[in-house]
């Protein structure tokens, strides 16, 4: 197989956009996913989700747009490889990839490397947090589109932004016992808010009903002022303890969903050695790219979530305008500069909401409940007090914590642990800086890097 | 210990999970389908033994391992379960 | 900052922190400064080798040096346990170098009966490949033999390094030292922030050590030589003996290596490497080939024109030092006694003329 022009990592929103602009411009395109079947985490699914009404029927607002993007991509010529994980890459562009289907490592050297992975859930770390039964909510989201699954026995939600109202409204929707929500954030939005709400989300009218829903009070009790959490239980999750406005508070439950909004996946963009920024506000590591994407000089873009976490629609326009770009670098001649420009104009207008959307949930400091015992680094069994101890004994930065504490050393290589790792070096007056990103992105077996070419 | 239900019936499939049959459906992730049963105990709890359990169900959190179909260290929610799948729960060590 | 003191160190890693470690026990008074950079570098990157086997060929000086150090290791072992708490996890579990298939066979027996002419490693003695599979039942069908000395072992490189650091406490200041410029009476250090005065100095700081001493006549013309290392998950434990490119630590990981590699300053990866190592490491263990690669990285060792140690003493400025090395872990206990005594006595390059930077140039520092 002759290398492709364009190499996509990710088959989300803003990946399959701009899979469909440059395979249309007559770039050879290949997208890879981890998962088996595109769609990204937004349209997980599609396919089941929408031949099951017991399911559309709660989801399927979120899934508008899903079929025509995933159609788009395939009838403009991409190439879609499904359970591809991306193990190591390079800026030149180079990348190594483990194909879980057939079996093996595959590489491929294109002209131009999109790195459209997306976002992942913010860690919610608390005592107790790693007790079965406690799990994210897009987790609970995920049994819904994947199983059409809906827990049994009573749920607490707890933290705050748009993702947590969504669930929240889907699983009462689903007919869950839902029990409390426990809120992060001061007050929720004002009327006013809800309105410019409405432009953010894919399931806007789904979120408004879930923000009704809390503020009316209806069936689910809301605690505001909430601290000092612990999760309790044997073998699993039985009880919550905590602290809130309401005074001390003990509510039994078989599960707890939590949210405290969601951040870039930086894993690949940092293998690879490209610029990011802290982003205070946001707490987390985001790339340095231009307006289209592209990283400095380099043939390589970022799009979607993944440059900044900004929503499904704009991952959509992002795609577009960052396939726009790869096309005007690789070949001018196809260009199509009046979309580009409505892409691009698109995507200015619905910036503002977004920010909206920050300023209204900022994150909580990730530390707020966490104590010396709580876990910090779950691969490795890493607690608070050894990391706290590490910085206090001279530890400058993550790379010096990891090789004093091993927090960072395993299978996840901070996915989990890097804000909480952040968080311990800023409240120490240091700069959170970010772990040194190693290959394999994830664990593959020794015998499968036999696979790989023997030429240099 | 209580696990899921579903919201309609789905295509059934059998697994074998260390030489017991556990029923799932077409599109679950194998630890779906161990979460639906109430089943967490697939992964071997952390070095210091704090408990592993699915926190992501996305490929994130690696609460999730499992060995499936004799390849070790799997990410049992980025693997969809097939009829006759032969699942092993990590235990010991190989984390 | 200003201050002073009898002796500072420039570089906190495993060379600097044990040198710290045996002089700071004879009383001295000693400062370490460690760049505040983020990466260990070289000492973050070890393997882990407690290595006698095979050091020494038409250099009697640095075997007699090994054989020195991995007789002190289990003291030394000792004292930083119960010094700190920490355990550097060192095992005196006897060291194989594997061969695979008939070429490697020979080219190890030539060698071996070379250094043994030399009258060197004579505690190192051929293996064949049944005595090889009694010693270790998990070797694959292709392995032909080796060399076995029972004085090799491994340690854990970070913990030790840890530990090092954690002897050396409040000594560490955590700023670069930029020149340092002799004085009547000592040296004042350049740092980041501000300077500060010795009466000896010591540069530990791999390949930074060029640079600090060659104005004090002291160049062990060092150049980075890459080596990249992948590491497992945790595995039931199978291999307690170092075999020269795989070894299981004491977490239970299995650590494979490696590569010698003339790249400059970079510490990256390759897949190219990953695969020979994985092929090799699976020849060696055929069951490794269904464990789970965690990691792989490059680290750059520290290395000399002739790949010895450099143990200099400037004539031109009495009182300042330069040490450095590539076998940072097998080095670390007579780092922390011999060289450190020799040191503190002002007479490191009459206790290895061997070792000096002038046999790299035929000049006098």
């Amino acid at each position: 197989m002759s290398e492709p022009d364009v190499a996509i990592v990710g088959a989300g929103p803003a990946g399959l956009a701009a899979a469909a602009v440059t395979a249309a411009a007559g770039l050879s395109t290949v997208v890879l996913d981890d998962q088996d079947a595109p769609g990204g985490q937004i349209w997980r699914a599609a396919g089941a989700v929408r031949q099951d009404r017991a399911r559309s029927r709660i989801l399927g607002r979120s899934y508008a747009g899903a079929q025509a993007a995933i159609k788009a991509a395939a009838a403009a010529g991409a190439v879609l490889r499904s359970s591809c994980d991306l193990i190591d890459a390079t800026p030149a562009p180079a990348l190594v990839w483990l194909d879980r289907g057939a079996g093996g490592l595959h590489e491929a050297a294109p002209r131009a490397l999109l790195l459209a992975t997306g976002a992942r859930e913010r860690p919610v770390a608390f005592p107790g947090w790693t007790l079965p039964g406690v799990m994210n909510v897009g987790a609970m989201q995920i049994a819904l589109k994947q199983g059409g699954a809906v827990p049994v026995g009573p749920v607490v939600l707890m933290g705050q932004g748009p993702l947590l109202l969504l669930v929240l409204a889907q699983l009462a929707k689903a007919g869950a016992d839902l029990r409390a929500v426990l809120a992060f954030d001061d007050a929720f939005p004002r009327a006013g808010a809800v309105q410019l709400l409405r432009a953010v989300r894919g399931d806007p009218a789904l979120v408004a009903e879930g923000l009704r829903l809390v503020l009316a009070r209806r069936r689910v009790p809301v605690f505001r002022g909430v601290r000092s959490v612990r999760a309790l239980g044997e073998s699993r999750l039985a009880h919550i303890a905590f602290d809130s406005d309401a005074g001390p508070q003990e509510i039994a439950c078989d599960w707890l969903g939590v949210h405290d909004g969601v951040i870039p996946n930086t894993q690949a963009t940092r293998l690879l050695g490209l610029p990011h920024r802290w982003d205070t506000a946001q707490r987390c590591l985001v790339p340095e790219v231009d307006e289209t994407g592209r990283a400095g000089d380099t043939p390589v873009w970022i799009a979607g979530d993944g440059s900044g976490i900004g929503g499904a629609r704009l991952a959509g326009l992002r795609g577009q305008i960052t396939g726009h770009a790869i096309v005007r670098a690789l070949r001018p001649d196809a260009h199509d500069a009046a979309a580009a420009r409505t892409a691009q104009m698109a995507a200015w207008r619905a910036g503002p909401a977004r920010a909206l959307v920050n300023t209204l949930w900022p994150p909580r400091d990730p530390l707020a409940m966490v104590d010396n015992d709580t876990v910090i680094c779950r691969c490795e069994g890493v607690r608070a007090g050894a990391v706290r101890a590490a910085v206090a004994a001279g530890a400058t930065g993550p790379n010096r914590v990891k090789v004093a504490t091993r927090c960072g050393m395993g299978p996840c290589q901070g996915r989990m642990c890097e804000p909480l790792l952040a968080q311990v070096l800023i409240r120490a007056g240091a700069t959170p800086g970010a772990l040194r990103i190693r290959p394999p992105l994830k664990p593959v077996l020794l015998g499968d890097y036999e696979t790989l070419g023997a030429t240099e | 210990m209580s696990g899921f239900r579903r919201l309609s019936p789905g295509a059934p499939v059998t697994m074998t999970v260390d030489g017991v049959p556990l029923d799932a459906r077409i599109g679950d992730s194998v630890a779906l389908a161990l979460l639906v049963q109430g089943r967490f105990d697939f992964c071997a709890p952390a070095p210091g033994g704090s408990p592993r359990a699915p926190l992501c169900l996305m490929g994130v959190c690696f609460g999730c391992l499992a060995r499936i179909d004799g390849r070790p260290g799997e990410q049992a929610c980025m693997v969809p379960v097939r009829d006759g799948m032969v699942v092993e729960t990590e235990g010991r060590a190989d984390v | 900052m200003s201050g002073g003191s009898d002796i500072a160190i420039v570089g906190g890693g495993l060379v600097g922190a044990a040198l710290a470690f045996g002089l700071a026990r004879r009383g001295a008074e000693v400062t370490v400064f460690d760049a505040d950079g983020d990466d260990f570098h070289a000492s973050a990157g070890n393997f882990g080798l407690v290595w006698v086997q095979g050091k020494g060929m038409n250099a009697p000086a640095y075997g007699d040096l090994t054989r020195r150090s991995a007789a002190l290791w289990p003291g030394f072992h000792d004292m930083l346990a119960d010094a700190t708490g920490i355990d550097p996890a060192y095992r005196r579990s006897g060291g194989l170098k594997i061969s695979l298939g008939e070429a490697e066979y020979a080219a190890q027996r030539d060698t071996l009966a070379r250094l043994h002419n030399q009258r060197a490693a004579l505690d190192t003695e051929l293996i064949s490949a049944d005595a090889l599979r009694a010693l270790v039942p998990a070797l694959g069908p292709e392995v032909r033999g080796g060399t076995w000395c029972a004085d090799d072992g491994h340690a854990d490189p970070l913990a030790t390094l840890i530990a090092l650091r954690r002897a050396a406490g409040a000594r560490v200041r955590r700023c670069r030292v930029q020149r340092i410029a002799p004085q009547t009476g000592g040296f004042t250090l350049h740092t980041a922030e501000g300077p500060f005065d010795a009466t000896r100095v010591v540069i530990a700081a791999g390949l930074g050590s060029d640079a600090l001493g060659a104005p004090l006549g002291l160049n062990a013309q060092l150049r980075p030589q890459r080596g990249q290392i992948l590491i497992t998950g945790r595995m039931a434990p199978f291999l307690d003996i170092a075999c020269h490119t795989v070894r299981q630590t004491s977490q239970g990981t299995v650590m494979i290596g490696d590569t010698k590699e003339d790249v400059g300053h970079d510490r990256g990866t390759t897949p190219f490497a990953a695969r020979a190592m994985a092929v090799r490491a699976a020849r060696m263990f055929p069951q490794l080939a269904q464990a789970r690669i965690v990691r792989q990285w490059g680290a750059l060792r520290v290395m000399s024109p002739d790949g010895l140690p450099v143990y200099g003493q400037s004539n031109r400025y009495p009182g300042a030092y330069l040490v450095t090395c590539h076998s940072g872990v097998t080095l670390a206990a007579v780092h922390a006694a011999d060289v450190a005594d020799a040191i503190a006595e002002g007479r490191l390059s009459g206790a290895y003329p061997a070792l000096g930077p002038e046999r790299l140039t035929g000049v006098a520092a």
